[in-house]
């Protein structure tokens, strides 16, 4: 093994792959930071240039892209609260909240550490660990995934410890809403309307847009018009601009837990790097000390969301390096890419493309180099746009996410939808509903769904499924434990009498 | 617009709130009738759920909070509707002339101090965003005249 590694590394460093490397990191961050570009754009978008490209060389580029991409989602979530991919949207929860304490470009930094450090955790796993952890990936079945969605939507618990009546009907509404379209066991269309733009079901990406980035658009026209303080002190120095010592301390457990969070949700097909970054913060705000300060610009709660979701990047690349099974949407195009390079994953890849497979693994550390070294250079340009005028800010934003939401399918309905998810958002959270677990519903519900349906179909309608897989009864006691424990938490702080 | 246009509003908002969703889930789950069974099965666990929490809700907000007074900033109301008409004007007349005319009146709104330098990072502005992302990301972003 060692052998087709360091085989790998020479394969790897040259001046050309090296620059394709960096190009791709900096196309990713480009398409990651602009809303309603996703990765899996910009990989399809890259494929065809990758034609004329040795094997390596064009997967270098692609991989590059898709770490790039995963990072520069965390940009615009945290300067402007929207969240340049799916990946990113717990970012805004205490990114955004940074920003408007002055902090934009002490989460910027922290961001790209995380990012960095998940990363590179990923990737490591991919690189010694691929066979076994695949193997475990194949035993999760419509049973497990269920568990998963369900042990994913308890989170809304611990997001809702200001009112849980509120959190249920936001994470419920999201569910509900992720049912609209195509039922995926009859193929029937479900509250559709005759509209055919709607069959495919609510687009995440303009919701996202909608409820994060157009609600806030919509509270910040009634506001003074006054440079937004997304920065205090100077661009250029440490001070003020990166954690501190003691904030690192705070952090260091769950710049720990995160990637392992996200490697597992990463590894399991279907899972992706939203769903690892909403568990991660989750699990973050349930074992901090200071689980209160979540959501108004908590640093603990940015890193649970940047570690986890740059892990997802090799993680995902697990199940389709070692079995052909794409992880998610983005492992899926780069499949494509494999493909066209000759390459057919599985488990004789390793074996008879040792190179440019343990080339392609190392190009992934390489990008995360490539990410933090742009990124570093980004951090003293991205916070300019906190400068300007919020009168500016807000057509800008505004034509960024109907362009976004537009861009996607090239379908106005979908940013008509935008549109409706910002009112929605924007009523909602005047009220104090949290949008997480609407958002939370939306992600998880079609899993949710389709592991329940194809779980009584399997058992031919009986419940009895979910206890008799030893894993999914490991994952409903879990979820049973993770209930009763946050409950317990809320009920006791309740009681509690304030000062 | 001054900034001082309000409407102020004295309501139970979380209760009407939770009563509209409350009343939607009905309707909803109505809807499920004409599903088949296995369509129908999980869309009507939500929507029960949706439901009766809803109407948990509402009850609770009824008998616990009061009515307070509800402060919407007319400007608010006022962008929404002219992001619903630039999306319109947007798919009928093309990308750059709305989205330019967009940026002035949103400047315009806002009382912006300079209405010379707006106009030009308006132009410049929608022109950069064209350029991007139809020339460099294949986007293609409708244009004057093409839905004739």
């Amino acid at each position: 093994m060692f052998e087709n590694i360091f085989a790998g590394f020479s394969s790897i460093l040259t001046i050309t792959n090296i620059t394709l490397i960096f190009l791709g990191t900096f196309a990713g961050i480009i398409v990651g930071a602009l809303p309603g570009l996703s990765t899996t754009m910009g990989i399809a978008l890259c494929v065809p240039f990758t034609f004329g490209m040795d094997p390596l060389s064009g997967l270098a580029l692609l991989g590059g892209i898709y770490n790039g991409s995963v990072y520069g989602g965390s940009i615009s979530a945290i300067l402007i609260r929207t969240p340049g991919t799916a990946a990113s949207c717990a970012t805004t929860f205490d990114g955004y909240p940074m920003t408007q304490k002055g902090q934009g470009v002490l989460a910027l930094n922290t961001a790209l550490i995380s990012s960095l450090i998940g990363g590179i955790f990923g990737v490591f796993v991919l690189l010694f660990i691929a066979p076994p952890l695949a193997a475990f990936a194949l035993s999760f079945g419509p049973p497990e995934y269920f568990m998963i969605a369900v042990l994913g939507l308890t989170i809304i618990i611990t997001l809702s410890e200001e009112s849980l009546l509120k959190g249920l009907i936001g994470g419920l509404l999201g569910v509900f809403v992720a049912t609209i379209g195509f039922d995926p066991i009859v193929g029937i269309p479900r509250f559709t309307f005759g509209i055919v733009e709607l069959y495919d079901g609510i687009p995440l990406i303009p919701a996202l847009i909608g409820l994060f980035s157009f609600a806030q658009v919509i509270r910040l026209i009634g506001k003074k018009d006054s440079i937004d303080e997304g920065f205090k002190g100077s661009l250029k120095g440490t001070k003020g601009n990166f954690p501190s010592w003691k904030e690192w301390k705070t952090i260091r457990k769950t710049l720990f837990r995160s990637p392992i969070i996200g490697t597992i949700v990463g590894i399991l097909p279907g899972a992706g790097a939203d769903i690892a970054s909403i568990v991660s913060y989750s699990e973050a705000k349930r074992n901090s000390l200071t689980p209160e300060q979540f959501g108004t610009g908590s640093i603990e709660g940015l890193v649970a969301s940047e570690a986890a979701n740059n892990s997802v990047v090799g993680s995902s690349l697990v199940p389709l390096l070692t079995l052909g099974v794409p992880g998610n949407a983005a492992s899926a195009v780069l499949l494509g890419g494999l493909l066209i390079h000759g390459l057919f994953p599985g488990p004789f890849l390793f074996a008879e493309n040792p190179s440019v497979v343990y080339g392609f693994i190392i190009s992934l550390f390489i990008a995360n180099v490539a990410m933090l070294i742009l990124g570093f250079v980004g951090v003293r340009v991205f916070p300019l746009v906190l400068k300007m005028s919020t009168s500016l800010l807000i057509p800008v934003i505004t034509v960024l996410c109907v362009t976004g939401s537009y861009a996607i399918n090239n379908n106005f309905t979908h940013v008509v939808i935008m549109l409706l998810f910002g009112l929605l958002g924007y009523v909602l959270e005047s009220q104090k509903f949290p949008l997480a677990t609407v958002i939370l519903g939306i992600i998880l519900g079609p899993m949710a769904e389709n592991g329940l349906m194809q779980s009584l179909v399997m058992s031919r309608g009986s419940w009895m499924i979910f206890v008799e897989r030893p894993l999914s009864l490991a994952l409903l006691s879990l979820t049973v434990f993770s209930t009763v424990y946050s409950l317990r938490k809320i009920y006791i702080k309740k009681s509690v009498p304030s000062k | 617009m001054s900034e001082t246009e309000v409407l102020e509003l004295k309501v139970n908002i979380d209760f009407y709130i939770s009563l509209s969703i409350f009343v939607v889930s009905c309707v909803f789950f109505f809807f499920t009738k004409g599903f088949e069974e296995d369509a129908a099965f999980f869309p009507k666990i939500i929507l029960v759920a949706l439901g009766l929490t809803s109407l948990a809700m509402a009850v609770f907000t009824k008998k616990n909070i009061k009515p307070e007074i509800i402060s919407f900033d007319l400007r608010s109301i006022f962008f929404v509707i002219a992001s619903f008409a630039y999306v319109f004007s947007f798919s009928k007349f093309g990308f750059l002339l709305p989205t330019v005319l967009f940026f002035v009146i949103i400047l315009k709104l806002r009382d912006y101090n300079n209405m010379k330098k707006g106009i030009f990072i308006s132009l410049g502005t929608s022109i950069c965003i064209y350029y991007f992302f139809s020339r460099i990301l294949f986007v293609p972003l409708p244009r004057l005249g093409s839905w004739f």
